[in-house]
């Protein structure tokens, strides 16, 4: 009992996905199923990043060069070993082999957390806007780099082949994997010491909270579980272009976590839950659907438009977000001691 | 030497489109902590209102066809009102809002211009030409330079002198500096935030029209995407060169125009295309030695 | 433990396909699925040919269809997105399409293509120019209606041969995959007939100025001498801002391009622009040497107004080649379908001869056309086939740094 407690906001969270999960299976709709797969796979991406941008407060736009780190890594594993010959020149331990997808996944989140401590370690040493546009720099340099890197990304072109194996059910065991490693995360001393330093960084530091330590620690762990998002994101499209990770990514999931709600899981996972719907919902009428009698469609572009409209309407009325830091509300009543912060 | 001329015309040209570039987002950032993602999109608009609003595939000159003095201050106003109009809609409610959900909002309005202008001029790029005489070189020192370099250079170092009077000479102006510095400290001394910021917005809109126009005559294309890869570069210039500061913008928006050059110059071929990664890199580096950009200012240090 | 996850994907499709329903349909009708942009800018690019194969459904459901059963169009919106790439594959599949065509563009039409394949259905791309939309790349089931990239920079180099121009200049545009492959095979080839190469050099696509470019090329003219023509590996929009660029530096060089600068809707961008070829399919200003290619534009411009590009053409031929390989098959069975397809020898389609074999599935040798540009009108220059192509092994650029 006290286990459900303490993890009410990981558990509920993980429980409601299930439930539209489970609804959407029993509807036979594939073509929802994918949908929802997709905004899944989101939850992995916008949770990785609210790891990182919602505990320390820094708002980072390079990240997304560590889902490209973690797709391309999977990719290198996974793809068999004749399409690999056609056109990549990769040493030998990688071209010869094809290796099963679980390892894999694991071994390429590692790899985008590997890259994001040798990147970390000097960045996270600035502050405030300084260490945003490092990391956006950091995204451009990979990005140029892996456009021309031929031998090994295909460069420019599209890298096909991924096995498709990642369905509701896959991305959903992750995201629960995500959401209960995010929370423990937020709950330990790591991630109030960082949270801590959000508030007042020089109270915090007065209180010796070592604030670069803490920061990297988030950038590694958040690289991890964006890495973990571009894995998923390779496997369920099969394939992946550098092109595809920059900004309109970025745009996007930055957006998703902010509408949401940056300073709390919850407002990470509620930000791409009405997002990925609202986007849905435009979708289907600018697809046209008929009610009644009625036709009702609109003309191509609206989607894009209507969520953009939407986003702003939401952020000039609740301008902290959708969950304003809050997280579930529990039934077991707030934990003594501990008020919701909110900003001055 | 004559290569070496023109290699240096070359980056001061290209260096002066990021630096009107890195201004406009720099006043906007100094006056609102604001990063205006949406500049970008001032700057494409200014463009595809030279044309016949239409998705045919070519473009048929509107405003574009109209006498220069004419043409520059309607594409001007255009973009002004566009810009304060953005500001009284999207921003001010949300004026006190943390930074990130104001980056974000501006991120929202490039989305919404962007997909807007797609509905209706479609989504394919246009070509055109504007003032095509201007690309033509001129003999300058025994060196055949394009006019519109030379022009270009010239527009900026007007607009900058004209700038630096205003912001040191007008009372407006030296609002606007104080805000930059302190915003609070500005508002407490009596300074209007709301015609400071609106001041801001439209001066921004005013040097995203020059831009716009400048970059048309230059390309001979309109793209719904036109103005992402200089505001880009703008914003880390912005940055690497001092926030808050507009010399450091300015300084910024050159130093990463004529780094750009200098790399596509000096690289050899097999490196040549990764050349964005050694720009990118140099801005790290600056960062990482100078945290707080080339041009400091004092009061932005947070004080205990 | 590793069976089990190689198993996995396949899994994941019956998977899929059971909670689809029936997928394969009717056998009544024979239906078409484009999983293609409907909007979005890549719209531009898909409609064109996706009238094209409209007009050639109308052409065959007049003379009885495919195997006597009509042929229904079903179109799927990918709106230029790659998440709803894959959507709209997967809507193509589950509305009980027998084949898909995909978009104009690898990258684009590879998310659908990716599905096609899952199920096992055929699908094929207006006119992808890369390889990898085929065996090596999507799988077993993907075709593209196009010549290999290589092989458009193969054509403009045996143009520029023909017409005695000797010392060749490149400038690539590295941010695409198409923009590598033309260049590389223009060099390869032009090598390899005799030509000389003066000087290579690289730009961005976004990038709004190549004066650094065009001062290391004048530099070069100064010390080498002029070249006779300048290779230009790009696409829209940074192919027009750079040609603006060169012609307004005084530099005159005739100008080859590839299947992107098709049309002459760009011209508008360099007043007055002479001596500009690119290599495409066809030409659809009434004048190609292939007289069913004039009486094709004369129809459709009659129905759809002026064409902006030859790139209609690929849309009728990829119908085409269904129904050529279906009837042959005698089935709308896939695999059957597929081992026709296979068999494409020289098979006269209407953008001219195409072979397919179980390994490649782009043409390599296929007779292209040179559009040129004078005065800013586009007419027809040559149409020239090249059988000594470049090797396979080039389609799949691993060797490429060694021609620079």
């Amino acid at each position: 009992m006290s286990l459900l407690r303490r993890f009410w906001t990981p558990i509920a969270l993980s429980a409601a996905l299930f439930a539209i999960v489970v609804a959407v299976w029993a509807s036979g709709d594939g073509i929802l199923a994918r949908t929802v797969t997709d905004g899944l796979i989101r939850i992995v991406l916008v949770v990785g990043l609210y790891i990182f941008i919602g505990n320390s407060g820094v708002l980072s736009f390079g990240h997304i060069a560590f889902m490209l780190v973690g797709a391309y890594g999977t990719g290198w594993l996974t793809l068999s070993v004749f399409k690999k010959s056609f056109v990549l020149q990769l040493p030998d331990i990688l071209a010869n082999y094809q290796y099963p997808v679980f390892p894999s996944a694991i071994a390429a989140s590692l790899l985008a957390a590997a890259v994001a401590f040798i990147v970390g370690v000097p960045i996270m040493r600035l502050s405030g806007i300084a260490a945003s546009i490092a990391t956006l720099a950091v995204l451009g340099m990979f990005k140029t780099f892996y456009t021309n890197w031929d031998s090994w990304t295909m460069g420019a072109a599209t890298m096909p082949g991924l096995p498709l194996y990642v369905d509701m059910w896959v991305a959903l065991s992750w995201v629960v994997f995500t959401l209960f490693i995010a929370f423990v995360y937020q709950q330990s001393r790591f991630g109030l010491a960082l949270r801590a330093s959000r508030e007042d960084e020089f109270a915090a530091r007065a209180a010796g909270i070592n604030i670069s330590h803490q920061r990297l620690i988030a950038f590694v762990l958040s690289a991890f579980f964006v890495g973990l998002g571009g894995v998923l994101h390779g496997h369920f499209l099969g394939v992946i272009a550098v092109k595809n990770f920059w900004l309109g990514i970025t745009f996007i999931s930055l957006a998703m976590l902010i509408v949401g709600g940056q300073r709390s899981l919850t407002g990470a996972v509620v930000g791409v839950v009405v997002i990925s719907t609202v986007v849905e919902l435009l979708l289907k009428i600018e697809q046209g659907f008929t009610v009644g009698a009625l036709e009702i469609s609109a003309p191509p572009g609206i989607q894009e438009i209507g969520i953009a409209i939407v986003m702003l309407i939401i952020l000039i009325f609740r301008p902290a977000g959708i969950m304003a830091g809050r997280e579930v509300p529990s039934p077991f009543g707030r934990r003594r001691g501990a008020p919701p912060v909110k900003k001055i | 030497m004559t290569a070496f001329f023109q290699n240096a015309i070359d980056a001061i040209a290209l260096g002066s489109l990021f630096a009107l570039t890195a201004l406009g987002i720099g006043l906007i950032f100094g006056v609102m902590r604001l990063i205006n993602f949406a500049h970008g999109d001032f700057i494409m608009i200014g463009g595809y209102s030279l044309i016949v609003p239409s998705s045919a595939m070519t473009a048929t000159l509107f405003i574009g066809a109209w006498p220069t003095p004419f043409l520059v201050a309607t594409i001007c106003l255009i973009i002004i009102v566009l810009a304060v109009a953005s500001e009284r809609l999207a921003f001010r409610p949300l004026r006190d809002a943390q930074p990130s959900v104001l980056l974000i909002t501006s991120f929202a309005l490039s989305f919404f211009f962007e997909h807007l202008v797609i509905m209706i001029y479609g989504g394919r790029p246009k070509a055109l030409n504007l003032w095509g005489g201007l690309i033509e070189p001129v003999m300058v020192a025994g060196v055949r330079i394009p006019a519109l370099q030379i022009i270009t250079i010239g527009v900026t170092v007007t607009l900058l002198l004209l700038l630096v009077l205003f912001l040191r000479y007008t009372p407006m102006g030296v609002a606007i500096r104080a805000a930059s510095e302190d915003f609070r400290m500005a508002r407490l001394l009596g300074v209007r935030a709301n015609r400071v910021i609106a001041v801001a917005f439209a001066i921004s809109g005013f040097l995203a029209a020059v831009v716009s126009l400048l970059l048309v005559a230059q390309t001979g294309v309109l793209s719904f995407h036109m103005g992402i890869p200089l505001v880009l570069f703008a914003f880390v210039a912005t940055v690497v060169g001092g926030m808050g500061s507009l010399v450091g913008a300015v300084l910024g928006g050159f130093v990463v125009g004529v780094s750009s050059v200098v790399f596509q110059t000096v690289l050899p071929i097999d490196l040549r295309p990764n050349r964005d990664v050694f720009v990118y890199g140099m801005v790290l580096l600056i960062l990482l030695f100078r945290p707080s950009g080339l041009v400091k200012v004092k009061s932005i240090e947070e004080k205990v | 433990m590793r069976k089990l996850t190689h198993m996995l994907p396949g899994l994941v499709v019956a998977a899929t396909v059971a909670m689809h329903g029936a997928a394969q349909a009717d056998d009544h009708e024979v239906v078409i699925g484009f999983a293609i942009a409907e909007s979005g800018w890549m719209n531009a690019y898909d409609g064109p040919p996706l009238i094209g194969a409209m007009m050639a459904i109308e052409e065959f459901n007049a003379q009885g269809g495919i195997l006597g059963k009509p042929i229904r169009a079903v179109i799927a919106d990918t709106k230029t997105d790659l998440i709803q790439g894959a959507k709209a594959g997967a809507e193509v599949v589950a509305k009980g399409a027998h084949f898909m065509v995909v978009s104009c563009d690898y990258d684009m039409g590879a998310p659908a293509a990716t599905v096609a394949d899952a199920n096992k259905m055929i699908a094929i791309s207006f006119c992808a120019s890369d390889a990898k939309l085929g065996v090596q790349g999507i799988g077993p089931y993907a075709f593209t209606m196009n010549i290999f990239g290589q092989g458009e920079g193969v054509i403009g180099a045996r143009y520029a041969w023909d017409r005695g121009w000797r010392k060749g200049y490149a400038l690539l545009d590295a941010s695409g995959e198409y923009d590598k492959s033309v260049c590389h095979g223009f060099l390869e080839y032009w090598k390899r007939i005799g030509g000389e190469v003066i000087g290579v050099d690289t730009f961005m696509q976004e990038d709004a100025s190549i004066a650094s470019q065009i001062t290391r090329y004048k530099k070069m003219a100064a010390e080498r001498g002029e070249p006779d023509v300048l290779m230009l590996c790009s696409y829209n929009p940074g192919a027009v801002t750079a040609i603006r660029q060169i012609r307004a530096a005084g530099i005159d060089v005739p100008i080859l391009g590839g299947d992107s600068m098709d049309g002459d809707y760009w011209v508008e961008g360099v007043p007055g622009l002479s001596d500009h070829y690119a290599v495409t399919f066809g030409s659809m200003y009434g004048e190609d040497p292939r007289a069913e290619v004039n009486e094709f534009f004369e129809r459709y411009r009659a129905k759809h107004g002026a064409p902006d590009s030859s790139f209609p053409l690929n849309g009728y031929s990829v119908v085409q080649a269904i129904k050529i390989a279906a009837e042959r098959a005698g089935s709308l069975d896939s695999d059957k379908v597929l081992a026709e397809l296979n068999k494409f020898d020289k098979e006269p389609l209407l953008w001219g001869a195409t072979t397919f074999t179980p390994d490649v599935h782009i043409d390599l040798v296929h007779p292209m056309a040179v559009i040129q540009i004078q005065n800013g009108k586009g007419s027809h220059a040559a149409t020239i086939t090249v059988e000594d192509t470049v090797p396979l092994q080039l389609i799949f650029p691993a060797f490429t740094e060694d021609l620079y």
